[in-house]
């Protein structure tokens, strides 16, 4: 080997590895364009653009809202329709009432449109989505932004997925005191007008079925799955706290617990030392 | 409500006079609840933060080992018991000021007005950095401490060791690991078989051990080491949470039918305060509670392990006294008699307190049955060195020797 090492560099080698690279770079562009010409070389237009329309309206399923139709999106008259209440939105003329016909729901719209709506009731897809983000292979060299923004994304996801289910359960749970107390209590004794009587009812019926429901196994893992998606988001909280700590030379969280922690095991080797050493003078004395 | 036939003018009552009356009444009711409402918020702004005094009875430090103190209360009276002196130990998850909320209702206050000598151990404010004590530093190191600390005190002799809730458990494996210590054990509300007996526990029993039987090990490691510690904060919700309605109305209901009384208003307000000061539980001594007692049931499976040694129950060897409330909502009333199968029958007696978890201490009820039975089996228990008074004695207040091992 010579002195730098610069001899047996394998200069063939690394251009060899570049070409294939290129090579495979190529490929899956030839690839990629081949794949879109066979989508869009179908026998008519309309027949390609059913095609679209199917795989459109079978990848928008998951995010549908009730009363909202994704096929409906291809419609001419309805995509006018749609810009002008847009447009009608963003000027103040307001979009309820606008007399379009054939205007889909707005509000079903709108409502697909806010991440809220469909961020908790489908989000199977984004989590496989932000998943293959998140599980890429690092670089050590790269900075991959994107895949810790996934994982934070994921996580965020799982929590209101997790929040959404809970809430479910307890839901479930004031529907079923309304059926027990409205069960118990009748309307002729509502109309008594005791509203003392009705509310110690009422409180009574909503007591037994939240207990109820506290003992029941869809409570308590709906429970433990919320609990496990805030503890997840606390971790990454106190992660990205760590980072920002040790961007402005603070020391970290973890640090500290780690002196606590050698803290901790030096007392207590210094208390049984303590007590060997007299246990020791004693038996010396005797 | 029988509908009238017809108005005295004869005319016939219709549906809408039935509806008016029904209505009218409804009203009444909550105009009527809404000035009691007003009344409370008019005694609430009359009773500044000051006026909610709990814990005042006089005590000094006798013994400090790190956060962990021994307060000593001053004797309330001149006449002294000639029965060895009471150490109070109360968990971890509250504070000891429980037993000493108010004047009227003060298991410390019973204790020294009978002329018994009466300590109480601090815990202290557990933080992050006391996140490593383990139960073993709890049990062996701290209470050990303490309670050597009293017997010194004492003239070497032994003395009663009181525990509650999770100072009982605590109490209990001290009593079967140094046995010449204690003279008597005392316990309230505590825990020693950890699963119980669901298929007995009544509707709200018993949630608590369900809750955390449900939980992996995994899930509470994840617990202690997102937090280091068990906050206060979540402790506290989950306590909340096994009395759902009781926690959502005590704000508003509940302060409204208190009509402005200010007696009750200050009960309630003690009581919050003591709440409100719930510390942090700290972590390894936390993942060991839920893990090691509440999960896998270790104490009464005689697998639980202390300073290294196997815990062994039978070798408690005073007189044991053990309370239970059973209303208990926190901890089952089986989870508590499962004591009685492994101490020796003549050694075992026990009170069922008619209430909750919190009864045992803060109801008026308690200062007759639980001081009242403690001060009747101090001066059984010691016969030579009884009480000068047992006078908070009540009804039912006396203990029962259960006989069996059964029990």
């Amino acid at each position: 080997m010579s002195k730098d090492g610069a001899a047996d560099f394998d200069f063939n080698g690394m251009m060899d590895m570049w070409a294939k690279g290129q090579q495979a770079f190529f490929q899956s562009q030839s690839d990629m364009a081949r794949g879109f010409a066979e989508a869009v070389a179908s026998e008519s237009p309309e027949a390609a653009q059913e095609a679209g329309m199917a795989t459109w309206t079978k990848m928008m399923e998951p995010f549908s809202v009730p009363g909202f139709n994704p096929a409906a999106m291809f419609d001419p008259t309805m995509m006018a329709n749609a810009v002008t209440m847009m447009s009608q939105t963003m000027t103040g003329q307001g979009m309820m009432g606008s007399g379009i016909a054939g205007a889909p729901n707005p509000m079903a719209m709108f409502a697909f449109m806010d991440p809220k709506t469909w961020a908790q009731t489908a989000p199977d897809q984004i989590r496989t989505f932000l998943q293959t983000i998140a599980g890429a292979p690092r670089f050590a060299d790269l900075a991959s932004p994107q895949a810790d923004a996934a994982e934070v994304w994921r996580e965020t996801l799982d929590y209101q997925t997790a929040a959404a289910d809970f809430a479910g359960v307890l839901q479930s749970a004031w529907a079923k005191a309304l059926k027990q107390f409205s069960a118990e209590y009748s309307l002729e004794e509502l109309q008594d007008g005791d509203v003392q009587k009705a509310l110690d009812a009422w409180l009574k019926a909503a007591n037994a079925a939240l207990l109820e429901t506290q003992h029941s196994s869809d409570f308590m893992d709906a429970q433990r799955r919320l609990m496990r998606a805030g503890l997840e988001i606390q971790s990454r909280q106190k992660e990205i706290a760590e980072k920002w700590s040790a961007a402005y030379q603070m020391p970290t969280r973890t640090e500290i617990d780690d002196l606590t922690r050698i803290v901790h095991e030096l007392r207590r080797n210094l208390r049984e030392t303590k007590r060997e050493l007299a246990a020791l003078k004693a038996s010396t004395e005797k | 409500m029988m509908p009238k036939v017809r108005k005295p003018d004869g005319s016939p009552v219709t549906a809408q006079d039935v509806t008016t009356e029904a209505w009218m009444k409804a009203w009444t009711a909550m105009m009527e609840e809404g000035v009691k409402a007003l009344h409370s918020g008019e005694t609430l702004v009359d009773t500044p933060d000051e006026q909610v005094g709990i814990a005042e009875t006089t005590a000094e430090t006798v013994f400090q080992i790190d956060k962990v103190r021994v307060l000593r209360y001053a004797p309330l009276t001149e006449e002294k018991a000639d029965i060895p002196p009471v150490l109070i130990c109360y968990g971890l998850f509250g504070r000891q000021t429980m037993i000493d909320l108010q004047e009227d209702r003060s298991l410390v206050r019973n204790l020294l007005n009978a002329g018994v000598a009466v300590y109480v151990v601090d815990w202290g404010s557990p933080t992050r950095a006391d996140q490593f004590l383990t139960l073993d530093d709890y049990i062996d190191l701290y209470l050990g401490s303490c309670v050597e600390h009293v017997v010194e005190e004492n003239n070497g002799k032994p003395i009663n060791l009181f525990g509650i809730c999770e100072g009982g458990t605590f109490a209990v494996t001290l009593a079967a690991q140094r046995p010449e210590l204690l003279s008597g054990l005392a316990l309230a509300i505590t825990p020693v078989d950890f699963h119980g007996e669901p298929d007995k526990f009544w509707r709200g029993e018993g949630y608590l051990n369900s809750w955390i039987q449900n939980l992996s090990k995994d899930d509470v490691d994840m617990i202690i080491d997102t937090f280091g510690m068990l906050p206060g904060e979540m402790t506290g919700a989950v306590f909340s949470s096994l009395t759902p309605i009781a926690s959502m109305t005590k704000y508003n209901i509940g302060l409204a039918r208190m009509d402005g009384d200010k007696d009750a208003i200050l009960n309630f307000l003690r009581m919050e305060k003591w709440i409100a000061d719930r510390p942090d539980h700290p972590g390894e001594a936390g993942r060991q509670w839920l893990n090691e007692l509440y999960r896998e049931n270790r104490l009464v499976e005689g697998t639980f392990k202390v300073a290294g040694e196997t815990v062994d129950l039978s070798k408690i060897a005073c007189p044991v006294l053990n309370i239970y409330a059973l209303q208990d909502h926190i901890v089952p009333v089986s989870c508590s008699k499962a004591l009685g199968k492994f101490v020796k029958p003549e050694l075992y007696e026990e009170i069922g307190f008619p209430g909750g978890h919190v009864g045992v201490f803060v109801s008026r009820k308690a200062q007759g049955v639980v001081a009242g039975g403690m001060l009747d089996w101090l001066g059984r228990t010691h016969p030579a060195k009884a009480p000068k008074d047992t006078k908070p004695k009540a009804a039912g207040a006396k203990p029962k020797k259960t006989g069996s091992k059964n029990a």
